[in-house]
């Protein structure tokens, strides 16, 4: 009774702690402005020899919150101008501001700052160049309610989660009834969510430094982040092209890199978080999702719960799973992995003897869940795990050629290119149309086998987090560990010893090994990858795409951990259980050792940022800008660059997003232009904004868009980003197989849940 | 005498000697592998060595010239003088100034000394252990997550902290006292383990004691239901009691200088200390890296200074933590209220000496909190409390363990031994590779040791001192003849 009145109360006070929190939300602020006198030279910035000079205006006294900074201001030097908002007494964690950089193109920058306290003496900084021309207008702050709105998100998350755990409690309360069966499942249950929840931990130790580690893609994937939050919050969904790029000039990554998982980052930032926060966030969701995924898959292959927690172990602490995430950050690899054993599930199931069974009818759906996750974040890992699924097809071509599993692949291809349609069409349509460094001979030509690993890299006891990677001429001195830790290949070792012995008698597990082997050599030095390029056409392309031959160590480590749940199995079920408990010991002894040696060096040596701001990063880190426009000089994109043909006047511009608005005259007769600070892809579109004439737009001067302006026409041009039709034609049929797919996914559960129950009544009478 | 050892042998059966034997054998290699770098011509750069050589050597100077009655060394530190005497104790010191001034180099009195130190750390907390779990391997297993520890292996070279490492000998003292008072309370000396531990703490680090009269305080709210027991109020009165009386002289010296206005009692006034804390990724790592940072807070973890309690603690809180959520109803209230008092008393301490424990919000409380919270210069030294608490908790788990099946409890406890003396031998060979070193045979050699050498003023005795040490001297003689009187008449009890 007592804890149910508590329950009642903790909901009460959830209900009371939330609206108050939501009317926040709807709090407006003052807005507080600066004029320029405000602002003061520091005279300690004059007198020092760095070559740059402060000036200083004091805010004030502020509350906790987050608040909206505007400067305004006109310089003509580029990027080398910066800004911050800063206050001297401030507590370690008391503000969280960044320091932006200033453009010559704009007269207004502005930035979040958060303050967890009360605080005295807040002031903006702007400190430029002496020798430039900086002439500062004024500023003005203004509370926001992300703050508000940052704390709402928080309590009901936790909300949710304690809610959940009271009903997990109370409906297992209504199951007390004392049975020896149930009592020993739960503590199994229990004892596994514990490990689990370890794993996740474990695999997640860097995140818990609060900064992200400088990893090679960090800035490029910060800046999708930000991208998408601009391009939702300018009314474009989903984002095609993201504004916030190189000065405003855009960039399609949206098109070739799906970025779906990246809208719950991206809503976090809407939210109210510092970019940096919601990316950290991101990672942790990837790994509870690796260990999820993996548990439910090699649990569901093997059906013995402890092999499947090794196999999750091995698979989530492999090194080249943590090198992605932490060293190279390659944000799709990471997110894809999670999914992985999931598709490796599925490939299992479509190869059971027995094809009669109902499961057997809906393995197409396991199959295009976990093959259109893949689609949605890495398009590179659908490339490889289509040739292992190619090359299993081979070795299980009977299995294959069957009329059951046929039907079941051919469903499963139609609804995986319905679903992600979407995305797909638009792709290929760049990827076909679009003059781009990823189309270009540039990219097709780069040879990859020199970035190969060598042997002590894949064969080597610990991993230290180096960061270089270079040609196999460069030796391995401060290399990124190449490797998926030694756990793995006493894996294959043990599983090879296990083979030779004949207690192997799973053919699906000697194939893994194999494959996993033929994985370990293709990430090598020693393949002969260029050999192949030379073969040319699709070939050369596909293998190009590749980058890294290194890539190939995530099959591998898949593989790898599918034999470590199948090297469990086998040895308990032995009657001497001393290589089983040899295996054990050593594997995780060996991973938890290599796993926080690598650890330990990661955060030892490697520089990291403290990101709360998009500003603060910069707009113009495109990794290896692959979907610039070919021959684009980046130097040239600057904000707010118009170029005009002789007889063209421009009387206003204003930018928003992906598109811009200009009122312009031909004062001739001819036809000029307007070349706009827009680099230019397919699709963007020009129209008078009363008449909706349509203006043609072709590509500029350094791969900008260019609008031609008829003969003595005078008014306003809209130019924005639009999607073709066929692309709203995919998205439609995206959704209409996503309702669909969800709709056979609904029938077929309910349908087993259905079966289940009578099974069980069947049993009990 | 080996009359006396023949009769001894052969009193214990073949079992008990092996036992003996494996447990001393144990906490020789605890002892060896605490003290590894000390065996090398050389000595480890730590942060604070120089300073803790011009100490040894200033009192040996102190020594020679005036005898032992020092009370400050002023020109230490211009223009007003830090006095040591109050501010970081002496006592201890006086055992490598005598070495020094027996002929031993300054650098072979520091090593003998520090190996002096490892083995009494061993030898006492062996035996506290020991007794408060009534098991010798419990004992060994709380030896070396305690003695063996990265926390203080950290101290005792990276950072040299000599002041707080000695004080670590004496915190298991106040752990045992605390126990006997609160949870066994059969043992009218129960305070006397307390009131050693704190004064040899406050003879050693004042900070330390400071930090631990903190938790002890924790404590004693933790028990308040126990205070409606006459023995409670009755030990926790002679502690405090005891614990003036036999510090006197000790806490007058204290109040005189901080009064007199003539030295400097904070030097580090007005700073903010929150940005110093430790990472929660540093608490727990296994392979720490011999860095120099103390700036966590700006630097983040890149060539961070090995400060951290190690993975083989955290392996000890997990396993607390499986137990419970999977095996939790089967274990008495007991043992599970106890473990959690453990549990949050060592994780309150880890919080306090993290980066996200707000510190500089309670500076700005006001002047008098400010100047408390900048005289602790760092947070993480709370985390000798983390230590000992997890230490305790490590050996309670041994016991439910133990409850559920020995075998697990055995391969438990040396998992815990070895990746602690693993890990720390790892730390050590890594600071052997990394640290600077020095070579000192000579006062002369000591860097910046030329401020010793300008000698030290000598205060003229106040009467008040002396009257405080005769107290002193007097309520020790009085404690310990009022001991043996007891024991004589239980042990008289006993035989009848």
């Amino acid at each position: 009774m007592k804890k149910n009145k508590f329950i009642k109360y903790f909901y009460i006070i959830q209900v009371f702690l939330l609206c108050f929190l939501a009317i926040g939300i709807f709090k407006k602020h003052e807005l507080i402005s600066f004029t320029k006198e405000y602002f003061e030279i520091v005279q300690e910035s004059v007198t020092d020899d760095d070559g740059y000079q402060c000036e200083r205006a004091v805010f004030g006294m502020f509350a906790p919150g987050v608040y909206k900074v505007n400067l305004y201001y006109e310089t003509d030097a580029d990027m080398s101008n910066v800004w911050s908002v800063k206050a001297d007494n401030a507590s370690y964690d008391g503000i969280y501001a960044n320091t932006c950089m200033l453009y010559s193109g704009k007269q207004q920058a502005d930035m979040y700052v958060w303050l967890t306290e009360n605080t005295h003496d807040l002031y903006i900084e702007v400190k430029y160049e002496q020798e430039c021309q900086m002439e500062i207008h004024g500023a003005d702050i203004q509370k926001t309610s992300m703050g508000s709105q940052m704390l709402l998100s928080v309590f009901v998350v936790f909300f949710l989660i304690a809610d959940l755990c009271i009903w997990y409690v109370l409906c297992h309360r209504k199951e007390n009834v004392y049975n020896f069966e149930i009592e020993k499942t739960v503590r199994e249950q229990k004892a596994i969510f514990f490990i689990l929840l370890l794993i996740v931990m474990a695999a997640s130790l860097p995140l818990f430094t609060g900064y992200q580690i400088a990893a090679a893609d960090t800035g490029f994937h910060l800046l999708r982040i930000e991208g998408i939050r601009e391009g939702l919050l300018t009314g474009q969904f989903p984002v095609r092209m993201q504004p916030n790029w190189l000065q405003g000039y855009g960039y399609a990554t949206g098109i070739f890199y799906c970025d779906t998982y990246l809208y719950i980052p991206a809503l976090l930032r809407m939210i109210g978080f510092p970019v940096g926060l919601t990316y950290l966030f991101y990672k942790l969701l990837v790994n509870i999702v690796t260990v999820v995924l993996s548990y439910y898959s090699f649990s569901k292959m093997f059906e013995n719960k402890w092999a499947a927690v090794m196999g999750t172990m091995l698979y989530t602490l492999n090194i080249y799973r943590l090198v992605c995430m932490y060293l190279k950050d390659h944000l799709g690899q990471y997110t894809a992995m999670a999914f992985l054993p999931l598709l490796a599930y599925s490939i299992w199931r479509l190869l059971k003897e027995d094809t009669e069974t109902k499961e057997y009818k809906n393995n197409w759906i396991i199959l295009t869940i976990a093959a259109t996750l893949i689609v949605q974040c890495h398009i590179l890992t659908c490339e490889l795990a289509l040739l292992f699924c190619f090359i299993i097809g081979i070795v299980f071509i009977r299995q294959i050629f069957r009329k059951e599993t046929m039907k079941q692949l051919v469903m499963a291809v139609v609804a995986i290119i319905g679903i992600n349609a979407w995305f797909l069409i638009p792709f290929l349509d760049y990827m076909s149309a679009q003059q781009l460094n990823i189309t270009g001979e540039v990219v097709y030509t780069r040879t990859i086998q020199g970035y190969g690993s060598l042997l002590p890299q894949l064969f080597g006891g610990f991993a230290f987090a180096g960061g270089v990677d270079l040609d196999v001429s460069g030796g391995m001195q401060g290399e990124i560990p190449f490797t998926l830790g030694i756990s793995l290949v006493l894996t294959l070792i043990y599983f090879l010893y296990l083979w030779i012995c004949g207690k192997v008698d799973n053919r699906k597990m000697k194939a893994c090994a194999v494959l996993s082997i033929l994985a370990l050599f293709m990430s090598t030095v020693y393949f002969p990858w260029n050999t192949i390029q030379l073969m040319g056409g699709t070939v050369s392309k596909l293998v190009s795409a590749l980058q890294y031959p290194t890539r190939m160590l995530e099959m591998a480590a898949l593989f790898l951990s599918l034999l470590a749940c199948s090297c469990v199995l086998l040895t308990c079920k032995a009657e001497k259980k001393d290589g089983f408990y040899c295996y054990i010991g050593i594997t995780v002894v060996a991973t938890v050792l290599i796993t926080e040696m690598f650890f330990s060096t990661l955060l030892n040596r490697s520089p990291f940022y403290k990101l709360y701001e998009a500003d603060a990063m910069g707009n113009a880190y495109l990794s290896g800008k692959e979907y610039l426009p070919i021959g684009t000089d980046e130097s040239l994109l600057k904000e707010g660059r118009y170029i005009v043909s002789d007889q063209i006047l421009l009387a206003q511009t204003s930018k928003n997003g992906t598109g811009i608005e200009l009122t312009c005259t031909n004062t001739g007769v001819e036809q000029g232009y307007v070349e706009v600070p827009l680099l230019y892809y397919k699709g963007y579109q020009a129209q008078d904004s009363q008449s909706k004439q349509s203006f043609e737009t072709t590509i500029g001067d350094n791969n900008v868009v260019r609008v031609n302006i008829p003969g003595e026409y005078s008014g306003n041009v809209v130019i924005d980003f639009v999607s073709p039709w066929y692309w709203h034609m995919a998205e439609i049929i995206s959704i209409v197989f996503l309702i669909g797919f969800i709709v056979m996914w609904n029938v077929s559960l309910r349908k087993d849940c259905v079966e289940n129950a009578q099974v069980s009544q069947r049993t009990k009478r | 005498m080996l009359k006396l050892a023949k009769e001894q042998k052969d009193k214990i059966s073949g079992a008990e000697r092996e036992k003996l034997i494996n447990i001393r054998l144990a906490c020789l290699i605890i002892i060896l592998v605490a003290s590894l770098p000390l065996f090398t011509d050389f000595l480890i750069s730590g942060t604070k060595l120089s300073y803790q050589l011009i100490r040894m050597e200033a009192l040996k100077n102190g020594l020679q010239q005036y005898g032992l009655h020092l009370w400050a060394k002023p020109e230490w530190v211009q223009p007003l003088g830090l006095s040591f005497a109050f501010y970081y104790g002496d006592t201890f010191l006086y055992i490598p100034a005598i070495l020094n001034l027996l002929g031993f180099s300054v650098m072979a009195s520091y090593r003998i000394f520090l190996i002096v130190i490892n083995i009494t750390t061993v030898t006492v907390t062996y035996h506290v252990f020991r007794k408060m779990f009534q098991d010798e391997y419990v004992g060994v297993l709380g030896t070396a997550l305690y003695s063996a520890s990265i926390y203080r292996m950290f101290l005792l070279y990276g950072e040299a902290e000599l002041g707080e490492t000695m004080a670590l000998v004496f915190l298991p003292l106040v752990l045992y006292g605390c126990y006997l008072i609160f949870m066994k309370q059969d043992s009218k000396w129960a305070y006397i383990w307390v009131v050693i531990g704190l004064t040899g703490m406050l003879r050693s680090h004042v900070l330390s004691t400071c930090i631990t009269l903190l938790f002890v305080l924790a404590v004693a709210l933790i028990h308040i239901k126990q205070y409606r027991c006459k023995y409670v109020w009755i030990q926790t009165g002679l502690t405090g009691v005891s614990f003036v009386l036999f510090n006197l002289n000790y806490l007058y010296t204290m109040y005189r200088y901080m009064t007199c206005g003539m030295y400097l009692l904070n030097p580090l006034q007005g700073q903010m200390i929150q940005a110093k804390g430790i990472h929660l990724a540093q608490l727990f790592m296994c392979f720490y890296q011999a860095g120099g940072s103390h700036e966590f807070g700006t630097t983040g973890i890149i060539n961070a200074a090995p400060v951290g309690l190690g993975v083989s603690l955290l392996m000890a809180v997990l396993a607390f933590l499986y137990l419970l959520f999977v095996y939790g109803d089967t274990y008495t209230n007991k043992v599970k209220i106890n473990g959690y008092k453990v549990f949050f008393v060592g994780l309150a301490a880890c919080y306090l000496s993290a980066l996200c424990f707000p510190w500089d919000r309670i500076f700005k409380l006001g002047s008098g909190v400010a100047d408390v919270i900048s005289m602790m210069q760092e947070p993480w030294h709370f985390l000798q409390i983390g230590l000992i608490a997890f230490s305790a908790l490590a050996c309670i788990v041994y016991g439910m363990l133990k409850e559920k099946n020995a075998c697990y409890s055995k391969i438990y406890g040396v998992v815990l031994v070895v990746s602690t003396l693993l890990f720390s031998s790892y730390l050590a060979a890594n600071m052997l590779f990394t640290y600077d070193f020095v070579r000192v045979n000579a006062a002369e050699e000591i860097p910046y040791g030329e401020i010793a050498g300008m000698g030290v003023q000598v205060e003229m005795m106040h009467t008040s001192w002396y009257l405080c040490t005769i107290i002193v001297v007097a309520s020790v003689v009085a404690t310990v003849l009022m001991y043996r009187k007891d024991r004589k008449r239980v042990k008289q009890r006993d035989e009848l």
